[in-house]
């Protein structure tokens, strides 16, 4: 099995996994909102069963809409390639100790040193740069990947083709001491 | 898109009524915040109480509305729930604001 796949089994593994089907996203920013409340509604009995699920739902939401953020301004550089205009789809595996949501799109592939970052556990590690000379301006933006990395438990990045794939895994059971 | 303007003394609380402070409204919510400083509001409290989600979008749009403000005046927020304040603090904004948990009275 590639690294994408290993990393999905491991943290569903122990359980029947539930898959939920796909959905896509039609383009624009104000798909997000629903794509994201359709991927919430179907991860809710796995929620459920988290410590926090409240904290875990806002924890998704927040990971998912990132990244469908990052496809619209970066896989497809906030344009609309074609009438379809960018797209993606999403998959949701449920398992007893973890969900995974996977994301793929067509645009063009994450830049090596963001994969580097990522495969490091590095990407969104950071805090967001100042701009202006002396740092003395406040950020406005730049802060996707630290959300994204702090909502959730393990990101994969794959390119497999002419999609890009990104896996997000957040566990809903305390790890075993 | 519903923001509703009401005076309280010298300021102005500016009611967010929406429920997602994300990329789709991000633009004209800043446009519409920065008209009103344009207008001459110098005093705002922003009622974020309705708003249950906000992603990088938004919270840059909050910054941006705050940084147009400058030295003129001063934007406060007001009634955030727990997802809103997790992604100021994620983002160490938290301490950049002031934050009411109810809007003032006076």
């Amino acid at each position: 099995m590639d690294g994408h796949a290993m990393l999905a089994s491991d943290a569903l593994a122990g359980g029947p996994t539930v898959g939920l089907g796909s959905w896509s996203m039609a383009a624009r920013y104000a798909a997000i909102g629903p794509t994201v409340d359709a991927v919430l509604a179907a991860a809710a009995p796995c929620i459920a069963r988290a410590p926090a699920p409240e904290d875990t739902a806002d924890a998704l939401r927040l990971a998912v809409t990132e990244v469908l953020n990052n496809v619209i301004e970066h896989a497809y550089g906030g344009e609309t390639p074609g009438l379809a205009g960018p797209s993606a789809t999403l998959a949701l595996a449920a398992g007893p100790n973890a969900l995974a949501v996977s994301i793929v799109d067509r645009g063009i592939p994450m830049p090596p040193e963001l994969v580097t970052l990522l495969a490091e556990d590095r990407l969104g590690a950071d805090p967001v740069a100042e701009p202006g000379a002396g740092g003395t301006e406040l950020p406005e933006g730049g802060w996707g990947w630290m959300l994204i990395r702090a909502s959730v438990d393990r990101i994969a990045y794959a390119r497999e083709g002419d999609e890009n794939h990104l896996t997000l895994v957040k566990r809903t059971a305390p790890v075993a001491g | 898109m519903e923001l509703t303007r009401r005076p309280l003394g010298d300021r102005a609380v500016v009611e967010v009524s929406f429920a997602r402070l994300d990329a789709a409204v991000a633009h004209e919510f800043k446009n519409r915040l920065t008209g009103m400083i344009d207008r001459g509001d110098r005093e705002i409290v922003l009622d974020l109480g309705r708003v249950e989600f906000i992603d990088s979008s938004g919270l840059g749009a909050v910054v941006g509305v705050l940084k147009h403000m400058g030295g003129r005046g001063r934007i406060e927020l007001a009634r955030l729930n727990p997802a809103v304040r997790k992604v100021f603090a994620l983002t160490r904004m938290t301490g950049v604001f002031t934050i009411h948990d109810e809007v003032p009275a006076t």
